[in-house]
């Protein structure tokens, strides 16, 4: 954990579980929502996320973290120091970490990306379900998705019969 | 704590419309709206400026059956192995001739392909759709040769349709030393097929291209350009295809070329594979055409789809790829030369034996969604239909 250091500003994001995150501006701004909030001056010292539980809501963090944009005022940041094409690749095998991660704890973080406004931590959840829609027949892309088929049968056949190029 | 089964098909509208909008494979973005009634729903939320930009995807024939793939525009996954699964199979449409005996025709634009069958009634019938399209029989004038010519087994119909609705069909067949060439044209609004017949200046090759521009037929073959490239790079250069296309309006011919004795697993090194270009304009002082070497470079703003029997350019603005880059088929491989560099790039293997009679078509087609009142609307109406 990054210590406190003299003239960074700090937030304070509380999720409905109760639980507080004490994060530097700059991290919090990651998320275009909350970068209206502070520049609309809607921020007062806490910021209550609703609907992101402590889990989701601290994984967020350690995702803006991570990707928050290092600049000379931080002091020795490692762009300084590192070529940022290895910089980039070393934030991409940290990604593909960071989303080795359940279903369900997917399934919330790509809401909390859409609500918070994040768009690398949207790209990066979204991809996996793009991934899954493009690697899979529909009865898989159902199944994995746990998505519950409500065309009547009637419907499904015209709807494929549409486009039936598109079904193997 | 969310439940293990989360419920994908209540994700709110807006963020379904943004995962639908990453989808850059048609087929894809089709089978989103095929998941459930909210995600088919949430999709047709799309403004022209948040739909996706879709890639075009290749059509071939491959032993007998015909072919759907999605290219990997990426390059090549580090295996080189191919995985035929994600190939899909067309089931061809009823009324299309058999494996053996089918004149493939394409768009202008690479948004749809017809099979042309000349017996009984002469149609085309679109391999996405199914829909037939009645055609005029031959001319009764048309003597017997000409006739002959077109069911003659040694040669290869084929045609184009182009964005103003004209069809043009065509033939060639070497006859003893020359090569005829035979096309059937109709323009719009026209009723009966226009016959030309021509002897070919060409010689001894497969590898020639056709296509009707500005009421006139135009026939390209790479056999003046090998040797005059073979002089400049002191290579041996072979043609590995000739193609046609418009774009914006001009004419270009694109030919592909590689180096004597390369075979598709040797590496590309610089200069081993090449794509020229060379536009139709317009001599000095007089009304006469004539083909001049184009810069690839001038392409940068555009992408083009080399294919067979048709090919095109899109804006790379409207696919949100690379400009001044031409994909095509060469040995069942997919190609990208980039013409700013000049480097040519292996993205992916075909399966075996693909586009053996020389046919790969680039497709990009407009997907038809309808929303699902509009489907519940039909199919009450056929419903109502079928008991009246």
């Amino acid at each position: 954990m990054a210590t406190r250091e003299a003239g960074k500003k700090m937030i304070m994001l509380k999720s409905p579980d109760g639980m507080e995150f004490e994060v530097e501006e700059a991290v919090a701004m990651e998320s275009q929502t909350i970068r209206k909030m502070i520049e609309d001056d809607c921020a007062d010292t806490a910021i209550l996320i609703p609907n992101i539980n402590s889990k989701i809501l601290s994984r967020v963090i350690e995702y803006c973290n991570k990707h928050v944009p290092t600049t000379g005022a931080t002091g020795a940041a490692a762009s300084d120091t590192v070529a940022p094409a290895a910089l980039a690749e070393d934030l991409k095998i940290w990604d593909a970490e960071f989303i080795k991660v359940n279903r369900a704890t997917r399934f919330d973080l790509i809401q909390a990306a859409s609500y918070l406004n994040i768009k690398g931590l949207l790209d990066l959840t979204s991809q996996t379900t793009i991934d899954t829609i493009s690697d899979n027949s529909l009865e898989e892309i159902r199944s994995f998705l746990s998505t519950k088929n409500d065309y009547l049968p009637e419907e499904e056949q015209t709807i494929r019969r549409e486009n039936q190029w598109a079904f193997q | 704590m969310s439940a293990l089964r989360p419920p994908w098909a209540d994700l709110p509208p807006e963020l379904l419309l943004d995962i639908s909008g990453r989808l850059h494979e048609l087929a894809d973005f089709v089978r989103f709206h095929t998941v459930c009634t909210s995600w088919r729903g949430a999709g047709l939320l799309h403004s022209p400026r948040t739909r996706p930009m879709f890639r075009p995807w290749l059509l071939m024939p491959c032993d007998g059956i015909i072919v759907h793939s999605a290219v990997n525009f990426e390059g090549v996954s580090t295996s080189g192995l191919r995985r035929d699964c994600d190939d899909m199979v067309l089931a061809e449409p009823p009324g299309a001739s058999s494996a053996d005996d089918r004149k493939w025709v394409g768009s202008r634009d690479g948004t749809a392909a017809w099979i042309f069958t000349w017996s009984t009634q002469p149609k085309l019938v679109n391999l996405l759709t199914g829909d037939i399209t009645l055609m005029s029989q031959l001319p009764e004038n048309a003597d017997d040769k000409t006739k002959q010519l077109w069911k003659d087994p040694r040669g290869n119909p084929r045609g184009i349709v182009y964005g103003d609705g004209t069809v043009f069909l065509y033939t060639c067949i070497r006859q003893e030393h020359t090569m005829i060439l035979t096309a059937a044209t109709m323009p719009p609004g026209d009723a009966a097929w226009s016959i030309t017949l021509k002897e070919l200046d060409v010689p001894r090759s497969r590898l020639l291209n056709v296509a009707y521009h500005n009421s006139k037929i135009y026939v390209r073959a790479c056999d003046k350009l090998v040797p005059k490239l073979n002089a400049i790079n002191e290579r041996d250069y072979i043609c590995g295809g000739t193609y046609l296309l418009e774009s914006r309006g001009e004419l270009i011919s694109a030919f592909v070329l590689h180096e004597q004795g390369w075979q598709v697993n040797d590496d590309l090194s610089s200069g081993t594979l090449l794509v020229e270009l060379e536009a139709l304009e317009e001599a000095n002082g007089d009304d006469k055409m004539r083909w001049v070497e184009r810069e690839g470079r001038s392409l940068s703003d555009r992408v083009l789809f080399l294919g067979s029997p048709a090919s095109f350019s899109v804006d790379a603005t409207e696919l949100g790829m690379d400009g001044g880059c031409a994909y095509f088929v060469l040995e069942a491989c997919v190609f990208r030369y980039n013409f700013i560099n000049r480097e040519a790039k292996l993205l992916e293997w075909l399966r075996h034996g693909s586009g053996a009679d020389g046919v790969n078509l680039w497709l990009r087609p407009q997907p038809t969604i309808a929303p699902i009142q509009e489907i519940r609307e039909r199919l009450q109406d056929s419903n109502k239909g079928r008991k009246g």
